[in-house]
């Protein structure tokens, strides 16, 4: 028995995707030329025969599952499918959930939003440095001053504080540390001031000022 | 009584997807005719499934039909269409079936021939070869045949491209060419 070549499988391929007609000139030619590819056809037909032959079974055994299917059967299809909604259905059902989260999730940042904007004013921003400042905003205390930065890096700091009306009303020393807790008569001091400004400095070591920030408004919660 | 052309029964399912109570029972009601579908293969086959087996396959085929309602396409009749459900669910318990009876089986003996006897009819043989394929080699060569559908339709059914769709039939068909064709020439001395 003579072999396929290569392109005689090429061929025979399109032939069974049905890209080729097998009783077209080029298929005949190549099956008297090669046994092989007569015999591949043949058997192409014989298989498409038999499984035509079987779908044809195939639909009167549907057709007598129609005349047979007993009422019993259909209960207990009815009752397997009595609590699943259809895929569409449930699609929807989930699309509605998810609006509905997302909507609640839109509330919730809103409203977070809201509640920030009353404490007070965001440093975020102010010239791209501080990541966390205090205090700020109303606040029950004013007993600790911090500064958090991430740039530019800490070498000493001041901090400065003030009424509404610009006047100094303390001034922290030299502080090796972002952070100032001001004595007990200092903060006599800003509990009369009422709202407050502060601002801070970032010295080199030479003493200059490299970075500021402020100013910031606090003022206290009772 | 006029019998629902496939037109019908798009528009059938349409209203079922569309939460149409009516439509919806009317679908159901229809697809009780899955046990019976599944009795009769077996018959066929002659590869019997037990009462209980039957039972989970013909629920199973009813939750994959559901599932899949929105792909019917009115190209043939619905029943036509859960057909190939059955067919696919059939085979599946056998699947369970065998594989429960090898984990059944001591670890140190050789596993049994899990096949069923040798079928001895064309449709049986064909039914099984095609099987051997395995998946989704199986499912083309049944959809391209026994649905007659294109092979940019099977792509979509089983989501895959065309061009593996047409290789993996054109692959299919030339092993059953090799399983079948060589029996029935044997056959035909």
């Amino acid at each position: 028995m003579e072999r396929l070549s290569a392109e005689e499988e090429l061929l025979l391929e399109r032939v069974w995707l049905g890209e080729l007609d097998p009783a077209s000139v080029a298929v005949q030619r190549r099956a008297q030329a090669n046994p092989a590819v007569a015999e591949a056809l043949r058997d192409w037909h014989e298989l498409c025969a038999r499984m035509e032959a079987c779908r044809d079974e195939d639909r009167r055994l549907v057709e007598q599952a129609l005349a047979s299917a007993s009422a019993e059967d259909r209960v207990r299809i009815a009752r397997t499918l009595r609590h699943v909604p259809p895929r569409q259905l449930r699609a929807r059902i989930l699309g509605w959930f998810g609006l509905l989260v997302a909507a609640a999730l839109l509330v919730f940042v809103g409203w977070r939003v809201l509640d920030d904007r009353k404490a007070g004013p965001s440093p975020t921003g102010f010239l791209g440095a501080e990541g966390s400042v205090a205090p700020l905003g109303s606040v029950p205390s004013l007993a600790l001053f911090t500064v958090e930065a991430s740039h530019p890096a800490w070498r000493t700091l001041r901090i400065a504080v003030y009424d509404l009306e610009g006047r100094e009303l303390l001034a922290s020393p030299i502080l090796e540390e972002a952070r100032w807790q001001p004595t007990d008569t200092e903060l006599e001091v800003l509990r009369r001031a009422g709202p407050i400004e502060w601002e801070y400095e970032l010295l080199d070591g030479a003493g200059a000022v490299c970075a500021s920030g402020g100013p910031f408004r606090a003022w206290l919660s009772d | 009584m006029r019998m629902p052309t496939p037109a019908d029964d798009q528009a059938l399912i349409r209203s079922a997807l569309q939460t149409d109570g009516a439509a919806r029972r009317r679908v159901v009601e229809r697809l009780g005719c899955i046990p019976a579908m599944l009795r009769l293969r077996e018959q066929r086959l002659g590869e019997p499934l037990s009462s209980e087996e039957r039972l989970e396959a013909a629920q199973e085929t009813a939750l994959a039909v559901w599932a899949k309602l929105e792909r019917f396409d009115g190209r043939a009749p619905l029943e036509g269409w859960v057909f190939g459900f059955v067919v696919r669910e059939h085979y599946k318990a056998l699947a369970r079936r065998r594989r429960g009876a090898r984990r059944a089986e001591p670890v140190l003996q050789e596993p049994p021939d899990e096949a069923s006897p040798e079928p001895t009819d064309d449709y049986a043989k064909v039914h099984r070869c095609i099987e051997a394929l395995g998946s989704p080699s199986a499912e083309i060569v049944r959809l391209r045949h026994f649905q007659e559908r294109a092979f940019h339709d099977i792509a979509r059914e089983l989501d895959l491209p065309e061009s593996n769709v047409k290789t993996r039939y054109y692959r299919a068909v030339s092993r059953l060419r090799v399983q079948l064709c060589s029996l029935w020439k044997e056959a035909m001395g």
